[in-house]
């Protein structure tokens, strides 16, 4: 029998008074790229090999509150070995309760666990096997008879056949179905500080304290697993990638973190990471977040990058610095301190970025009340002239700069062509201007004396 | 018609003057990272940057029309004087024949 990719596999999600269907596609189809091996670090010091593929779902039916509906899906798909599969759901299993919790914390109206705001993308594990799986206050199941998926030899027809690669391995598949949502377009830099985007972090720092004291840490935080989202009235950000999260409790013996984001180098074999390192590491990701969104990608860079054997990210005065010098003004220093605060060995208000307790939310307070009032009278720097008067001149240099493509390099010496081009221009054209001007006032004083000399003006 | 290109006398002395004074673009240099967000995002760059980069463009464009009025009132006043030497020898000579 031909595998056919058009069709569907559907899953049910199923909540106290709310129920949804949801289809998901085949990964074949190629909509995120293919499929992967990765190693789960399990808190027990086991590492599960498995296969992940990516693909999405949509909602097609739904039962319960118009507002809780979520209509698009972002579904991974693990294959694993017949003696992990347990362990992996398990482990799964308990990661989707802890971020059922860390949500449920964030502040709003009572809400079903996949309805926003959210401070980490909710997760749904769904077994291959058919059975019903419940994570907290949501159950899931495949959409299909159970006896028809845990049956080898029955009818298989109500399962698509690219979704196992043979009927009784079924049970070897999980699927971790979250919320389809998309990654904010960070600015490369910015020129003054994007204070406007703080309290859009507000939810995120509840949840990320949250987490820390259910014992979990998500072990994974930076810009790249940020996602953002619309709900009526607000714009939010959301952890994402939640699937590297553990237990601070039973630390893996290897963090998934890309070393690029490391705060501090890896551990030797054999050695765990200690509950505080968890907190920190997701407290320094936070922060490299929060970097971003304010200063720009280009800034977060600048900091993690090894320049002499130095990484400014690994001190609060070095990441001051490098944030003055991006945003100038005076009037920017306090909030400049905050955002270094948590780079330095004590961190925010004395407290260690390894702490128990809460860290996040009152971080981003103290940084909501470092933010300036309203800006000073600017004073213009020698050499600055009104640019109104020479408003077509500006456009027409930016336009033609625009046009030509170049590296940086060239953009420097390009600008420098085409600004001194500009200028011979205005020169001419003043010139012509003046001249012109000039020469009618000598022309109007001959008139004047030529009429007085010949008597035609009598 | 490109103002760039145009020729009169002293179009030379005059370009090299305003080159001079531009001083290879140190004002755009200082600018750093202000002037290609500028350049990239044009009217939508938030007012902090806007202004010190288009006041600093303004600034050389101010600067060759200062260049630029001295020449044209140089200029100007050249052919005004020899008009009227024209103008004095058309008379003089107008005279002598009558």
């Amino acid at each position: 029998m031909s595998v056919r990719y058009d069709e569907e596999l559907p899953i049910v999600l199923k909540g106290a008074g709310w129920s949804a269907e949801v289809m998901i596609t085949s990964p074949a189809r190629g909509l995120f790229g293919g499929p992967k091996q990765v190693h789960f670090a399990l808190p027990v010091g086991r590492k599960v090999p498995a296969t992940v593929a990516y693909t999405r779902g949509r909602t097609v039916s739904f039962d319960g509150e118009k507002s809780a509906r979520w209509d698009d899906w972002f579904v991974k798909i693990y294959q694993c070995q017949s003696g992990d599969v347990d362990a992996l759901r398990d482990y799964l299993h308990r990661q989707a309760v802890a971020l059922q919790q860390a949500n449920a914390a964030v502040p709003g109206r009572p809400r079903i666990p996949i309805e926003p705001p959210w401070a980490v993308t909710p997760v749904q594990i769904v077994r291959g096997s058919g059975e019903e799986d419940r994570a907290g206050d949501v159950a899931t199941r495949l959409g299909a008879p159970v006896d028809a998926v845990v049956v080898a030899d029955g009818p298989m027809r109500t399962l698509p056949l690219w979704f196992q690669d043979h009927p009784s391995n079924s049970g070897l598949y999980l699927l971790a179905v979250s919320p389809l949502l998309t990654q904010p377009p960070w600015d490369q830099w910015c020129p003054t500080p994007a204070i406007e985007r703080l309290e859009h972090f507000a939810s995120m720092a509840v949840g990320l304290d949250k987490l820390h004291a259910l014992g979990w840490a998500h072990c994974d935080i930076r810009p790249d697993n940020v996602c953002g989202y619309l709900i009526p009235g607000a714009r939010e950000y959301v952890l994402v990638d939640t699937d590297s999260g553990t237990p601070t409790s039973q630390p893996p013996p290897e963090l998934p973190t890309p070393d690029f984001y490391l705060r501090r180098p890896r551990l030797s074999d054999g050695l765990r990471y200690d509950p505080g390192e968890l907190r920190a590491q997701d407290r320094f990701g936070f922060a490299l977040v929060m970097l971003t969104a304010l200063a720009g990608r280009d800034c977060m860079e600048r900091l993690l990058r090894i320049d002499d054997d130095h990484r400014p990210a690994d001190s609060a005065p070095a990441v001051a610095e490098v944030l003055r010098q991006n945003w100038r003004e005076p009037r920017w220093r306090s909030l400049i301190e905050v955002l270094a605060e948590p780079f330095g060995p004590v961190g925010p208000a004395g407290r260690g970025v390894e702490d128990e307790g809460p860290w996040a939310a009152d971080w981003l307070s103290r940084l909501t009340q470092a933010m300036p009032g309203e800006a000073p009278e600017w004073s213009a720097p020698p050499g600055w002239v009104d640019p109104a008067e020479y408003a077509r001149d500006i456009a027409l240099f930016r336009t033609t700069l625009r046009q030509r493509p170049r590296s940086q390099f060239e953009l420097q010496s390009e600008a420098n062509d085409l600004l001194e081009r500009q200028s011979q221009r205005v020169a001419a054209r003043t010139a012509a201007r003046y001249a012109a001007l000039v020469l009618l006032g000598f022309l109007a004083v001959l008139l004047v004396i030529a009429f007085d000399v010949t008597g035609w003006g009598m | 018609m490109d103002w760039a290109d145009v020729t009169f006398p002293g179009r030379k002395a005059m370009r090299a003057q305003v080159e001079q004074q531009y001083g290879r673009g140190q004002a755009l240099d200082a600018l750093e990272y202000r002037f290609s967000y500028w350049l990239t995002n044009g009217d939508a760059t938030p007012e902090a940057v806007r202004r010190p980069v288009e006041g600093a463009v303004a600034g050389y464009f101010a600067r060759a029309a200062t260049i630029g009025k001295w020449w044209g009132i140089a200029l100007g006043a050249g052919a005004g004087l020899s008009l009227w030497a024209f103008a004095a020898v058309v008379l003089l000579t107008a005279r002598a024949v009558a």
